[in-house]
């Protein structure tokens, strides 16, 4: 592959941005087991208010009940549409912490 | 088979986000600028409403406000920027998947292939600006070109909202007239070399022997003729931001310090800003690079390179220490320090030392950036942050 070295000694780049640009929603603290009664989904509860700001802890599974309660039922469609692992990270990413390698396995079953 | 590379450059990135989050903001001159009180009071921003009454990047806040007194100023506030940032890279994403971001607001795209997807390349970059002014409110120049420097020369020449086509056959008629500061790469040092051989334009350049640029500059002189000429074989690699090579902390000081005691305290803080990250991305590294800017804003770089890589602030506050000592006078006024890790290398296996002191100092880092991960910043610092000279936690 031709060198890069040009643009790669060039670019500025805040850490911070990339690792938006690299990491996945699988990655991502917001990105939970959504259970609702009968099924388990995956979703994004970042804009879910409590959880987005972490002033409430995210936890691993979050029930349905809880997004219906304090976002509505438009809250828990738009947490439900942003399930996709696999999407780009957004703006409202964060890391996850410890207990991610245990989701990634999940992941790659 | 040619290539087609688009370059997608932000408009005043900064000041456009902030108009759009509050459209009552547009058609106004918008300012993002430092804390003068933290003598980081330069403008950093200006939409073009404030570049029209003479603000430029790099001035100081006062100068501004001085110029444009009914400017809306607002502080950078970074978490914004880097959130419109990857909404537009995923919007670019939509396109294709080889997107390289440059900068937070620049990004290069290689669309070749994409014609049968989205249609010719000033149709794919008219739907890109849309979709990334539709979506995000944000307007940007996009430069086509058949390789990334013709790409990013190209997206300069129409600012703001433009749209520009540069191949290769039109590199002497717009590219050479053009002052060879304007040429990717070139700086005002380079400017100033290449004066003294006679070489004031981009086509100067293009046409002065390579040979003797290669003499005096080394490998750079042929890349700087090579970019003259409009050839650049660089491809656009998303995976290029995987590897990591350096990673590194600068802070300006709110008064000069004088006293290497005072600079250490200082080294201590940003050194440990560093080892986290490298441990964060599970890297560890081998060159420690200490940087320190005077009152006068003169420039000194130092590094060292140590005889094992490591991902411990207490080894790179050492380095840094050393180099301090033997590369700055005691009592010489400081006003910015830098710290950095270089040589970075992924950390696959250790040798362990034999009575186990290293392993004892990583634990104990390790467990200090997992209560600062969990609890925030403050939540464990070093003593020395306390006292007058420390700026972390002030």
């Amino acid at each position: 592959m031709p060198d890069n070295s040009l643009w790669e000694g060039h670019r500025i780049f805040l850490p911070e941005l990339r690792e938006k640009v690299l990491k996945r929603c699988r990655d991502c603290r917001f990105f939970v087991k959504i259970r609702g009664r009968e099924e388990e989904r995956w979703g994004c509860v970042a804009g879910v208010p409590g959880y987005g700001t972490l002033r409430v802890r995210v936890p691993e599974t979050v029930p349905a009940v809880e997004i219906l309660k304090k976002a509505g039922k438009d809250g828990l469609f738009g947490a439900l549409s942003r399930g996709d692992p696999e999407a780009g990270a957004c703006g409202l990413y964060r890391g996850r912490q410890e207990n991610w390698k245990a989701k990634e396995n999940v992941f790659h079953k | 088979m040619p290539r087609t590379i688009f370059l997608a450059d932000m408009n005043a990135f900064y000041a456009s986000v902030h108009q759009a989050l509050d459209p009552s903001l547009k058609g106004r001159p918008v300012i993002v600028g430092g804390d003068p009180q933290k003598r980081h009071g330069v403008v950093l921003a200006a939409s073009y409403e404030a570049k029209a009454r003479g603000v430029k990047t790099g001035m100081t806040v006062y100068e501004a406000e001085r110029l444009c007194p009914e400017g809306v100023f607002f502080r950078p506030q970074h978490h914004l920027y880097l959130s419109f940032s990857a909404r537009i890279i995923n919007i670019m994403r939509g396109f294709t998947p080889l997107v390289e971001p440059f900068s937070v607001d620049e990004a290069f795209l290689d669309v070749t292939g994409c014609e049968k997807l989205f249609g010719p390349p000033v149709e794919i970059a008219k739907k890109l600006k849309k979709r990334i002014r539709e979506e995000v409110g944000v307007t940007c120049s996009i430069g086509i070109g058949p390789n990334k420097l013709l790409a990013k020369m190209a997206a300069g020449l129409q600012k703001p909202d433009g749209l520009t086509v540069l191949g290769s056959e039109d590199v002497p008629a717009r590219l050479w007239p053009l002052p060879v500061r304007e040429l990717f790469g070139v700086g005002p040092r380079y400017e100033h070399h290449l004066k003294l051989f006679n070489i004031h334009t981009i086509g100067d350049l293009a046409k002065f022997p390579v040979k003797i640029l290669k003499k005096r500059f080394g490998v750079y002189g042929e890349v700087l003729w090579r970019c003259a000429n409009g050839i650049d074989e660089s491809p656009v690699d998303p995976d290029s931001l995987e590897r990591v090579k350096s990673v590194g902390h600068q802070i300006t000081l709110p008064r000069d310090y004088r006293t290497h005691e005072e600079i250490r305290v200082v080294i201590l803080e940003l050194a440990d800003l560093v080892a986290e990250r490298a441990r964060a991305g599970g890297y560890a590294g081998k060159v420690v690079v200490l940087s320190l800017k005077d009152a006068r804003f003169a420039w000194l770089s130092r590094m060292k390179t140590l005889p094992e890589r490591t991902d411990l602030a207490r080894d790179i506050y050492r380095a840094a220490g050393e180099l301090l000592a033997r590369h700055w006078p005691d009592g010489w006024p400081v006003r910015m320090v830098g710290v950095a890790l270089g040589g970075l290398a992924p950390v696959k296996m250790e040798q362990p030392t034999l009575f186990g002191e290293r392993e004892k100092i990583k634990r104990s880092e390790r467990a200090c950036d997992r209560i600062r991960s969990r609890f925030g910043e403050r939540a464990v610092f070093r003593a020395a942050s306390l006292t007058k000279a420390g700026v972390r936690h002030a």
